[in-house]
């Protein structure tokens, strides 16, 4: 649906250099959004999300520990994480949730 | 030298962190844990468990202050400790591997957050979250709900018994007249597990909602309200004594759950 047609490669027939035979795209656009805002990134499929996070979190004012980035396949996105690592597709939505705590009251 | 030193190092912050976890080590008198007393030099990195696969949690050194007398409890230390238990139970050999299915502390949240503009319950935000998994395959699913900075669990049982009515239903189209109104540990039934002992009717309706969409829209399969039953459990559920313990106490009744199921 999403048809960005960026693939570095081409819809040539292979890549004529580098033995992979993997035609996957190197990068990926990702949108990040929490209640009142979306940003948009497109960062490489082995780039740590980390630094999709921080920026955010810069971006908006937000204490990356009060934070989480959650993948619309519900994953929790961690530290290590890559796009590649929690298969995400290109146009996927993050969705950033507000840490949660509980005692009662 | 990264590449050699990440393994143990994790692995020793790992263990750190259950040890906090395990924490109120058998002392004489009440000492009142405090983080800074021994919680050792900062992480410079999250603790993610497991260190490979889906569903990792994580935990920061900052996570750590949620485990001092006192404080609230955060969803990381919360889905750190389930995910824990539930690696430990299933070596033990108390679970099978797809007994117990657990959502993440953010579910309830993003399905009760009504999307803009609409109201009710936000069905989309978490359709794609099982999107992998088949959650009628499984005799427990466990939802940690966060309200209100109240923890408190929901447990939905027997979904499994679901399938196979509806199947042997297919042969016999719908027969008798409503179910019987007991709670039979054969009953599909979601149940609310919470230290303060409130009802929680509205939650068991959400989730019920949830449950039938979700089988509709996964399954094809039609069931209703009554195929569930809903139920606050009271009687022999620990209740916390003081304002702060809830986090801790779902920790215990998952314990439990996951030790005897």
């Amino acid at each position: 649906m999403s048809d960005r047609s960026h693939s570095p490669t081409g819809p040539g027939p292979q890549h004529p250099e580098a033995g992979e035979p993997a035609p996957v795209t190197e990068h990926i656009n990702i949108k990040v959004a929490d209640r009142d805002n979306e940003v948009f990134f497109k960062i490489k499929r082995s780039t740590p999300l980390k630094k999709l996070m921080d920026a955010f979190c810069q971006r908006q004012a937000l204490t990356p520990t009060q934070v989480r980035f959650i993948t619309s396949e519900g994953q929790k996105v961690t530290a290590v994480d890559t796009p590649d690592t929690l298969d995400m597709e290109d146009g996927d939505t993050l969705q950033v949730h507000q840490e949660q705590i509980g005692g009662s009251v | 030298m990264a590449r050699e030193a990440a393994p143990p190092r994790r692995s020793a912050r790992e263990s750190r962190a259950i040890k906090y976890l395990n924490s109120p080590t058998p002392e004489p008198e009440p000492v009142k844990l405090q983080s800074s007393l021994d919680k050792g030099p900062p992480w410079d990195q999250s603790v993610v468990y497991p260190s490979t696969g889906k569903k990792r949690a994580t935990v920061n050194y900052s996570d750590l202050e949620k485990l001092d007398d006192g404080e609230f409890l955060n969803d990381s230390i919360i889905e750190f400790y389930i995910r824990w238990m539930h690696e430990r139970e299933k070596e033990r050999g108390n679970l099978k591997n797809d007994q117990v299915y657990f959502f993440s502390t953010y579910f309830y949240s993003a399905l009760t957050a009504p999307a803009t503009g609409r109201r009710g319950l936000n069905y989309e935000a978490v359709q794609r979250w099982t999107s992998k998994d088949d959650i009628f395959d499984h005799d427990f699913v466990v939802i940690p709900v966060n309200e209100h900075l109240h923890w408190y669990l929901a447990v939905v049982c027997n979904l499994s018994k679901i399938k196979r009515k509806f199947e042997s239903e297919l042969g016999r189209r719908k027969s008798a007249g409503p179910p019987p109104k007991k709670y039979s540990p054969e009953t599909p039934a979601v149940v609310i597990i919470d230290s303060m002992g409130v009802g929680r009717s509205k939650t068991i309706a959400n989730i019920k909602e949830y449950l039938i969409r979700e089988a509709d829209d996964k399954r094809g399969m039609t069931i209703t309200k009554d195929d569930l039953q809903g139920m606050n459990a009271k009687v022999g559920i620990p209740q916390q004594e003081n304002f702060y313990d809830c986090g801790v106490h779902l920790c215990g009744y998952v314990d439990r759950l996951m030790n005897d199921p």
